[in-house]
């Protein structure tokens, strides 16, 4: 079991690349079509769960922070559950940004290929292009670092960057189909658990975040550790609520929950 | 036959990759040689070279003119060291260096801090100084490169491909850039084998103007060397004498013009 | 002839062989326990094994250096690597050199039992986890 996972700012080009190594792999595909599903399963309003895997929570976007990152842990649970499933290319559903540390999966950025395009673009000229490409740049930057506290163009965030204005796509469909049979890439037990750790990490957020808000949790081994944080009064409240709503998760071996003083709001709260 | 540059930060494994792909692809391979031949040829200390390649300009730095001038000696030499193809750079900027031949496949080795900290302790430093010594190296290569080109070396657009080297093992790298290497994006057609030559004359040009005319742009295509200055330049009599220094010294020129006036070409050097 | 799978496992600390030895006999394993891997390598050049299972960090010799003997000597066994201070580097490197799989501590005997199995399958040798219940 291997997984590859693509991120690009050229869709056509990341669409066109992924299927293809799919096709050559005999690997499954995992692409923003999973968005319906999930929008289905969680019973979402799927128009706005795709908004928000684009958009940051604004009011006026009628998107609130809570529900903002309610939607985002619905997609993190089910592509976790995907990836643990079969050999997998997945694009499209940010799992670039929260699917770290895993020996097995093999995460690529497609850069450039613009001149590559689609007849409908070809009528654009070169600087309206470039204007585009950085207004959509500087947009997911913005994106990833509210959601994942990762600037998504960060070569630090990926295995391998391939610059598709000279590599040209059939060569780097080519040259990832080989990445994907090396040997350090295979699938073992110890990369395996890793990643049956995030996704129950994630499955622990994601019950959390229905009716909770500041949730960070992380699982090793059936160890989950949840983090949080409120104001001192509510401490005991929000420590008992996580372990009563924690508990209904499969998996859990043994659970512990960190809390901080809020201080900002706990500041705010006392000059009333 | 291939030029690849391969450029990294310290301690990055950067120079295992450049061997293994060079004996791989049976190519020449070189890094310090170029330092070593700019300051044969041009009489310049090799450290000061180094400095100019590696140091950003300082604040009070009287002298960005004579960085300028040593960088053009160092891509002269450069250039013509490459003209024959199937070498392996892995010094100091060659992704910007040779940045004006498409054929040339530019790769950079990335590596997490902490590995490349405990390589730099193998060589007998403690944790904190390797740590400061890579950051530090880092920093400066990042000042140096947007400074001169305003450029970020960890800008992965500046490069054909970036591989993580924790990820991939540097026997998994190279085989990534030997097959890159093979592709046709980096072949050295006859037609590459040509701009590789014209820009090493254009590049020599350079080196006879950079000093007393910094400004000046050079292009040459099939041999013409075209040189964009302004009017009051090209009429000194020192830009003539020069001129015919050019022509005496290269006989791979075909024609020389002299063009005012007009502005200078995005690729001219 | 036997059809029991032939397993080694070499692990320094005594715990472990007596953990897991039992719970590998029950898959009509025979399984063979060392400590000192000296002698664990000294098994290795008189007996060919299908599988063997071996901790990393040892002191005279690594698990590594197993593994590069155990391949040298027969490419067909399966080595499945073990340890208590499992890095994401060395798990990767185990597998470049051609482990079979890599395992962290600690793990249940179960663990270790499906990959057994994911092993003999790969060798051509399936086997029944649990081959008692059904009798």
């Amino acid at each position: 079991m291997s997984v590859l996972i693509l991120s690009s700012e050229n869709k056509e080009l990341e669409n066109q690349i992924a299927q293809k190594i799919a096709e050559r792999l005999g690997y499954t595909t995992l692409d923003q079509q999973f968005y319906n599903e999930i929008a289905k399963k969680y019973t979402l309003d799927s128009k706005k769960l795709m908004d928000a895997m684009i958009i940051t929570p604004s009011f006026l976007k009628r998107m609130p922070s809570k529900q903002w990152y309610y939607y985002l842990s619905c997609v993190e649970v089910e592509v976790l559950a995907r990836l643990l499933e079969d050999n997998c290319v997945c694009w499209g559903l940010a799992a670039h940004l929260y699917v770290v540390v895993i020996s097995h999966v093999l995460k690529v950025r497609l850069i450039g290929g613009h001149s590559l395009m689609s007849p409908g673009q070809v009528n654009m000229n070169e600087d309206k292009i470039k204007k585009i490409i950085a207004e959509q740049e500087r947009s997911r930057e913005n994106w990833s670092m509210t959601a994942y506290n990762r600037k998504e163009a960060d070569p630090g965030l990926y295995d391998m960057v391939i610059n598709l204005d000279q590599v040209q796509p059939d060569e780097a469909v080519d040259t990832l189909s080989t990445t994907m049979g090396y040997p350090r890439l295979k699938a073992m037990t110890y990369s395996k658990n890793n990643l049956a750790d995030r996704a129950l990490a994630a499955r622990v957020k994601n019950v959390l975040l229905k009716s909770l808000t500041d949730i960070q949790v992380d699982a090793q081994n059936g160890t989950v550790v949840v983090t949080t944080a409120s104001v001192k009064r509510e401490k005991s409240k929000k420590i008992d609520t996580i372990k009563k709503i924690a508990a209904q998760v499969e998996g859990i071996g043994y659970l512990e929950v960190h809390w901080n003083k809020d201080m900002l709001t706990e500041a705010a709260m006392s000059y009333r | 036959m291939s030029i690849i540059t391969i450029s990294r930060g310290s301690s990055s494994m950067g120079k295992a990759v450049a061997e293994k792909v060079a004996a791989k692809l049976e190519c020449d391979i070189f890094s310090r040689d170029l330092l070593f031949k700019t300051s044969g040829r041009f009489h310049v200390p090799q450290k000061t070279l180094e400095k100019a390649i590696h140091d950003a300009p300082g604040i009070f730095e009287r002298y960005s003119h004579t960085k300028k001038v040593y960088l053009t000696y160092i891509r002269a030499i450069l250039t013509e060291m490459v003209a024959g193809g199937n070498i392996v750079y892995y010094g100091l900027a060659g992704h910007l260096l040779l940045d004006k031949l498409p054929h040339v496949l530019k790769v950079r080795i990335t590596a997490n801090l902490d590995g490349r900290v405990k390589r730099k302790m193998t060589e007998g430093f403690s944790e904190k100084k390797a740590r400061d010594m890579i950051l530090a190296d880092d920093d400066q290569r990042k000042k140096w490169s947007r400074k001169i080109y305003d450029a970020d070396p960890n800008d992965c657009s500046l490069y054909d491909l970036t591989v993580c080297i924790d990820k991939l093992s540097v026997e998994n790298a190279v085989d990534c850039i030997c097959r890159c290497a093979s592709r046709k994006a980096f072949e050295s057609t006859s037609d590459c084998v040509r701009q590789s030559k014209d820009l090493s004359l254009a590049w020599n040009a350079k080196v006879l103007l950079v000093e007393s005319f910094p400004d000046v742009g050079i292009t040459c295509e099939y041999g013409n060397l075209l040189i964009y200055a302004t009017e009051k330049e090209a009429h000194t009599t020192k830009f003539k004498k020069i001129l015919d220094d050019i022509k005496k010294e290269n006989y791979d020129i075909y024609n020389l013009e002299v063009h005012t006036g007009l502005p200078v070409p995005a690729n001219a050097v | 002839m036997s059809n029991l799978l032939e397993i080694l496992l070499l692990d320094d600390e005594a715990i472990v062989g007596k953990r897991l030895k039992p719970a590998l006999e029950k898959m009509n394993c025979n399984v063979e326990v060392f400590q000192d891997p000296q002698l664990a390598v000294g098994r290795i050049n008189e007996k060919e094994f299908d599988i063997v299972v071996t901790d990393i960090y040892m002191d005279d010799m690594d698990g590594m250096q197993v593994l590069d003997i155990v391949h040298e000597k027969s490419p067909r066994t399966k080595v499945i690597m073990i340890t208590g201070y499992a890095m994401i580097s060395l798990a990767r490197d185990a597998m470049e050199k051609g482990a079979f799989d890599f395992i962290a501590k600690p793990f249940k005997p179960d663990d270790l039992r499906v990959v057994i199995a994911k092993a003999a399958k790969a060798l051509g040798s399936p086997i029944d986890l649990n081959p008692l219940t059904r009798e």
